[in-house]
């Protein structure tokens, strides 16, 4: 399975995923409670652990990708992107790595997940599963630029901004429509993303 | 002479109702320099997609010294030491230049057969002491 058919797929697998949380014993219907974690306590408050948290998982996440981007496996990731039949033929096991890069992927969003998950303390279905997370985990990756280590850093420290500035203000909405429009102006006219004008290494 | 490097024996590939290769045998000995020749639709191309692992044959046996090709995953041919190249040239559009040159030996470079060659280098050092039996074989 490749390209948009894999990505539509893997978009579709979030609501069969929700629809069986949603009817199972595992959500019980309105939500789940989180205070009952423990959370460590690395700083005075509750926040500054929480800041932490997200600063070691930001600053591990950037390392890896830089990790990644100037690896051997890297490399044979760049050329699937390009061409997965010439990557195969060349020797790339492009099975293999794309399967850990789905791995790796899944494992940095699932630790996102739990730091978030105990800090908003409160897990609902609907807020889990929405289809707006993982648009927006896409545009910052679009935004920043793929083919940079720092591009999708750069696009979610954009992308968060700009959301916040107008979660404070009166026009939330008015923001979410923005960052659509930004999405679909990002994929027109600058489809390598803000990095993507700085070469490669 | 030589040793026979790659044997093709009884190789068959269909497409749908298209029988591009039937029954073909191929042999390759060490430092030959062997060409097909044929007119479109011979089944040239396919006959390299199929020993490149790209195509999987219907039917026969691939052997590279020795070893049983057909069946096996393409990145392990190419590990295996079948190198390949295409007749319009397909490029990593997105990788410089260097890292197009370089990819093929860092992830196709056989593992048995010593050092790797260093990518910067100009080619033409590993050619044989003994000028290569040079050869043509029809396509049918």
């Amino acid at each position: 399975m490749r390209g948009e058919l894999f990505a539509v797929l893997t978009l579709a697998v979030t609501f069969v995923a929700a629809t069986i949380v949603l009817n199972t014993p595992i959500d019980g219907g309105p939500g789940v409670y989180l205070s009952a974690v423990a959370i460590p306590r690395l700083a005075p408050s509750p926040s500054g652990t929480f800041y932490l948290l997200s600063l070691a998982l930001a600053v591990g996440t950037v390392w890896l990708a830089y990790a990644v981007h100037r690896s051997r496996f890297g490399t044979g990731l760049f050329a699937i992107h390009d061409d997965e039949e010439v990557a195969e033929v060349m020797g790339v096991p492009t099975y293999r790595f794309k399967l850990a890069a789905f791995a790796l992927s899944c494992a940095l969003a699932g630790l996102a997940g739990g730091i978030h998950g105990v800090f908003v303390s409160y897990v609902t279905v609907a807020e889990t599963f929405s289809g707006s997370t993982a648009l927006y985990v896409i545009l910052m990756a679009a935004l920043g630029g793929t083919r940079h280590w720092l591009g999708p850093a750069v696009g979610a420290a954009a992308v968060t901004t700009l959301l916040y500035a107008f979660t404070t203000s009166d026009f939330a909405v008015a923001g979410r429509a923005a960052v659509g429009l930004i999405f679909i102006l990002v994929i027109l006219f600058l489809p390598q993303g803000i990095l993507g004008g700085f070469a490669r290494r | 002479m030589s040793e026979s490097l790659l044997a093709v024996r009884n190789v068959s590939k269909a497409f749908k109702g298209v029988q591009a290769l039937a029954g073909l045998e191929i042999e390759v000995r060490r430092g030959e320099i062997l060409g097909l020749v044929g007119p479109n639709g011979s089944g040239k191309s396919t006959l390299i997609n199929v020993v490149s692992g790209h195509y999987p044959a219907d039917a026969g046996s691939i052997l590279f010294e020795g070893r049983e090709l057909r069946g096996v995953a393409p990145h392990r041919i190419a590990r295996a030491g079948i190198a390949r190249t295409y007749q319009i040239p397909r490029p990593f559009g997105q990788l410089t230049v260097l890292e197009n040159v370089a990819l093929p030996p860092m992830f196709g470079g056989s593992r048995s057969s010593g050092p790797r060659p260093n990518t910067r280098r100009s080619a033409g050092s590993n050619s044989p002491a003994s000028p290569p039996r040079r050869g043509c074989v029809p396509m049918p």
